[in-house]
């Protein structure tokens, strides 16, 4: 590969060198123009958030019809999947299902019972106060 | 905190253990003439009897529960409590006092109203008193 070097090729070689630094700079023009234009439509984006308010853009993304499919599609994908996790889950440990039952109707009846006690006591209370008042009997001092 | 307890808390305590009773002895009742039809024989009339036996069940009730815990299960939900003199738990004498003068004379609840301790008539011939624990 040591042949001497003439003339045409160095001529060929010119031009060759010259389109291609030619075509690179094109190609970083372009380059530089589309990231020009990237940036134009951020700054767009956001101008336009800034004018619309950012609750209104975050309102109108939260609402739009294809967020709502997006997530209802992913819902209808995922929640078999895990509701079958969690039935499985519950079917391995009883136990943990129990507690849970029995606690939530302890906490019931608790809060039952105190409704009965205390609406009992204000009743008793009501219905002392209603005598006083009818024997005109003013309360004693304590001891 | 301990205050005594008033007439609504007595009263609906006692209506407790008498929708209790009453529940208990019918259906007692039914179970029995049930199995009599089940097993052929004619119905013996069981229910007639039930209307005398809620008072004496309630009675033996009220007895059992007062001198083994100190409170029915009316007045467990209402949260009160019976103390004898001592200040304790009352006797089985002085549990049938206040269950027989209860029984027969309900109407005494009524004296708690004007008696400062608001004890009632059963109360006060059983020398007893009813706490709200709270």
């Amino acid at each position: 590969m040591n042949e001497p070097i003439n003339a045409a090729s160095a001529a060929v070689g010119y031009v060759v060198g010259q389109a291609g630094g030619r075509v690179g700079a094109h190609a970083g023009r372009a380059g530089r123009a589309g990231l020009r234009t990237a940036r134009q439509a951020a700054a767009r984006v956001v101008w336009l958030a800034d004018q619309m308010g950012g609750s209104r853009m975050i309102d109108a993304v939260a609402h739009s019809q294809v967020l709502a499919r997006i997530i209802d599609v992913q819902l209808s994908r995922a929640v078999p999947a895990v509701l079958d996790q969690i039935l499985a889950t519950l079917e391995a440990e009883p136990e943990r299902v129990r507690v849970l039952i029995r606690g939530q109707r302890e906490s019931m009846v608790d809060e039952v019972v105190d409704q009965v006690r205390t609406g009992a006591a204000s009743g008793d209370a009501k219905v002392d106060r209603l005598v006083d008042r009818v024997l005109r009997r003013t309360e004693q001092p304590a001891g | 905190m301990t205050s005594t307890a008033g007439v609504v808390s007595r009263t609906a305590a006692y209506l407790l253990d008498g929708i209790a009773v009453v529940t208990i002895t019918g259906g007692a009742a039914v179970v029995v003439e049930l199995l009599a039809v089940l097993a052929g024989r004619r119905p013996s009339g069981l229910g007639r009897w039930v209307l005398v036996a809620i008072p004496a069940v309630l009675l033996v009730y009220q007895v059992g529960f007062w001198a083994l815990a100190g409170r029915t299960p009316g007045m467990a939900v209402l949260g009160i409590r019976m103390l004898g003199r001592a200040g304790g738990r009352p006797s089985w004498p002085v549990a049938l006092i206040r269950a027989v003068v209860t029984d027969l004379f309900p109407i005494g609840v009524l004296w708690c109203l004007v008696d400062r301790r608001h004890r009632s008539v059963a109360d006060i011939v059983a020398r007893t008193v009813l706490i709200r624990k709270e």
